[in-house]
């Protein structure tokens, strides 16, 4: 519940090379509670993450990490706490403005548009753009990034293998152009090669600046390149603090690194 | 990063290749229909004509359903609704003012009993008639749309049948206007099928616009996944909107067409028998497909004259069998059912007949819609060669 607190307090100083600390956080999470019905899946979670920082959310099936990204995209509605981004409330926003001001995620199991093509996928993650000019110029960064995608423009999304598709919801989620860039679960069911060129491009896209929460089952992968991360546990955070912190927690590395 | 500058030219020349073919596809199949119906205008008989220029009205409205909840997903089954307005908006501006004093319609604002068209050249009244009833339908849309299209799944369904069943008790109950189950006769009978076909090209090209602008694609892709739709920042209450009103829109204009062609309107017509033809035509077709519209209001349109013939009995070698009424009908359920099951997609699930659609290859059912994919290309298929141009 002090996670939050925690992480101000250490992260400045022990970052190395990262922007100053009293800036405030660029989203910041206050004691979100969210519902399924009767169930409550996020119990109070607070989190922040600062400017160009990569921010890695962990915990096991279950945790409420899928929920708490989701309800910051706006996909889920919290009953209390509050989400601010840029200094801007986002909690009662809808998903479409929630993208349009700079928050884009790429989804759990991708959600790829099966019978659209690649190129409408990635067309689809420009939606709330109102500036169609640099449509073309994005498109050769997201090729830039992922290669193959450019090879299967024409073909329909879903014929594209499950690293395909996974470039693919990274791509379409940057053609939005994040400020803050959401990745749920990248690396979920990809063979160790992919995981590798998945991660990659995440930490080329830390060095180009973009914001990023990501989301992870692979701990061992995600602390690698964090700045800091938050453990999750049924639907709270119960640990908090740098990668390098995190990775050298005798706790982490028992429940989530499996020594 | 090598591969920039190899692979671009490629892809820009195979999109000029295609779009060349694609035109003189689109100009020769115009040129065909455009003979065919100066052939039919001339020498058809009256019957025959009538038929041949519903199938182009279904097709509109087919067409229009195909947009409204085949591209989105959000099953409406309020479309008739519209086409009733259209209809009654068609017969009120076109009767002419004797007659609607005649009929007694006490309820009709002075104005619009004394609105005379009868001056006007046939075509002109008709063109005014579809425009204003495509906006009256489309403005009915916009103020049923704002909470309907909040719903999804069965809920929109039910939701939106229960539109029409408003629309039908008002055409039923409001004398003073739509002279109630007795409805308006007399209109005078401008549809001819350069009208009619007129009307659904304009409906397939409006279809085919929306379907490759971005607002197209975002109504696809909220009917494929909703919360991927969401997530990439689609909004979706706006694209079904969107997907509505027009489809309103179209589906009204086609209304007066319908009304000057049979020359009557009664709120019997525009229920659910109606709608559920609509609604074979565009499942049969293939949900989302809009060449696949047109093929199934044509099926829908011609197979039931052309069943006709069984339902006056035969000799099958030593047995003779009697009339039987009811016959043309079996046999075309049956043959829906037979469709549904092996082809549950429909002929063309959302393909489309030429035009670069038809490379698509469905990621669902694979195998099956591979092996139809040829027979769908006679002619007018132009090849893969287009596929990026769309």
């Amino acid at each position: 519940m002090n996670g939050r607190k925690d992480a101000g307090q250490t992260q400045g100083p022990l970052r190395d090379g990262g922007p100053g600390s009293p800036a405030p956080p660029l989203l910041a999470v206050e004691e979100i509670r969210v519902y399924y019905g009767a169930i409550q899946a996020v119990r109070g979670v607070s989190l922040d993450v600062r400017e160009r920082e990569l921010v890695a959310l962990l915990g096991s099936n279950g945790a409420g990490k899928t929920t708490t990204l989701r309800t910051i995209s706006g996909l889920f509605r919290p009953r209390s706490g509050k989400i601010t981004y840029d200094g801007a409330d986002l909690t009662k926003l809808a998903p479409h403005r929630i993208v349009a001001a700079g928050i884009s995620q790429s989804p759990e199991g991708r959600q790829i548009f099966g019978s659209l093509t690649v190129r409408e996928n990635l067309l689809l993650g420009a939606t709330p753009r109102k500036d169609r000019k640099g449509l073309g110029g994005d498109l050769e960064r997201v090729f830039d990034l992922f290669p193959v995608l450019k090879e299967r423009l024409a073909q329909a999304g879903g014929t594209l293998s499950g690293g395909e598709q996974q470039m693919l919801a990274m791509g379409r989620a940057l053609m939005a152009r994040p400020r803050l860039l959401l990745l749920d679960e990248p690396s979920l069911g990809l063979a160790p090669l992919m995981v590798r060129r998945i991660f990659e491009v995440v930490s080329r896209l830390k060095a180009e600046g973009v914001t990023i929460l990501l989301v992870e089952q692979n701990a061992r992968k995600a602390l690698e390149v964090a700045d800091r991360a938050y453990v999750l546990e049924t639907g709270t955070v119960v640990l908090s603090g740098t990668g390098l912190e995190l990775a050298a927690n005798p706790e982490v590395e028992r429940a989530y690194l499996g020594a | 990063m090598a591969s920039v500058p190899s692979v671009r030219p490629g892809a820009t020349a195979s999109r000029h290749r295609g779009a060349v073919p694609a035109l003189a596809a689109v100009a020769l199949a115009l040129t065909l229909l455009a003979v065919f119906l100066a052939y039919a205008d001339a020498s058809f008989n009256g019957y025959r004509l009538q038929i041949v220029t519903l199938v182009a009205i279904n097709a509109t409205i087919a067409v229009a359903l195909t947009l409204t909840s085949g591209f989105t997903g959000v099953f409406s089954l309020g479309q008739i609704g519209f086409l009733a307005i259209g209809a009654y908006v068609g017969a009120l501006l076109n009767l002419a003012p004797q007659w609607k004093s005649e009929m007694f319609l006490p309820g009709l604002p002075g104005w619009l009993a004394a609105f005379d068209t009868t001056g006007w050249h046939p075509q002109v009244a008709l063109l005014f008639a579809c425009l204003v009833g495509g906006i009256v339908a489309a403005t009915v849309a916009t103020l049923v749309g704002m909470p309907l299209m909040r719903l999804s799944g069965h809920y929109v369904a039910v939701a939106t049948m229960g539109f029409l069943i408003i629309v039908h008790s008002v055409a039923n109950n409001w004398s003073g206007v739509t002279r109630g189950a007795r409805g308006l006769s007399q209109i005078p009978s401008y549809t001819n099928v350069w009208a009619a076909y007129g009307c659904a090209l304009v409906a397939i090209y409006a279809a085919w616009r929306l379907r490759v602008s971005p607002y197209g694609r975002a109504m696809i892709a909220s009917r494929e996944n909703l919360i991927a739709a969401r997530a990439v920042g689609v909004n979706v209450h706006r694209s079904r909107m969107i997907a509505f009103v027009v489809g309103a829109f179209l589906t009204g204009a086609a209304g007066p067409l319908l009304a000057h062609q049979i020359g009557s309107v009664a709120p019997s017509a525009y229920y659910f028998t109606t709608t559920f033809n609509v609604v074979i035509m565009v499942v049969l077709g293939g949900m989302g497909s809009i060449s696949g519209a047109v093929l199934g209001a044509a099926i829908m349109t011609l197979a039931p004259e052309y069943l006709r013939g069984v339902e006056d009995g035969m000799d099958l070698g030593p047995l003779s069998f009697g009339a039987l009424f009811g016959l043309s009908q079996i046999i075309l359920a049956i043959a829906f059912i037979l469709v549904m099951i092996f082809r549950p997609q429909g002929f063309f699930g959302d393909r489309e007949l030429g035009l670069g659609l038809l490379r698509r290859r469905g990621p669902r059912q694979d195998g099956d819609e591979a092996e139809v994919t040829p027979t769908l290309a006679p002619g007018l298929d132009v090849g893969p060669g287009d596929g990026a141009s769309r």
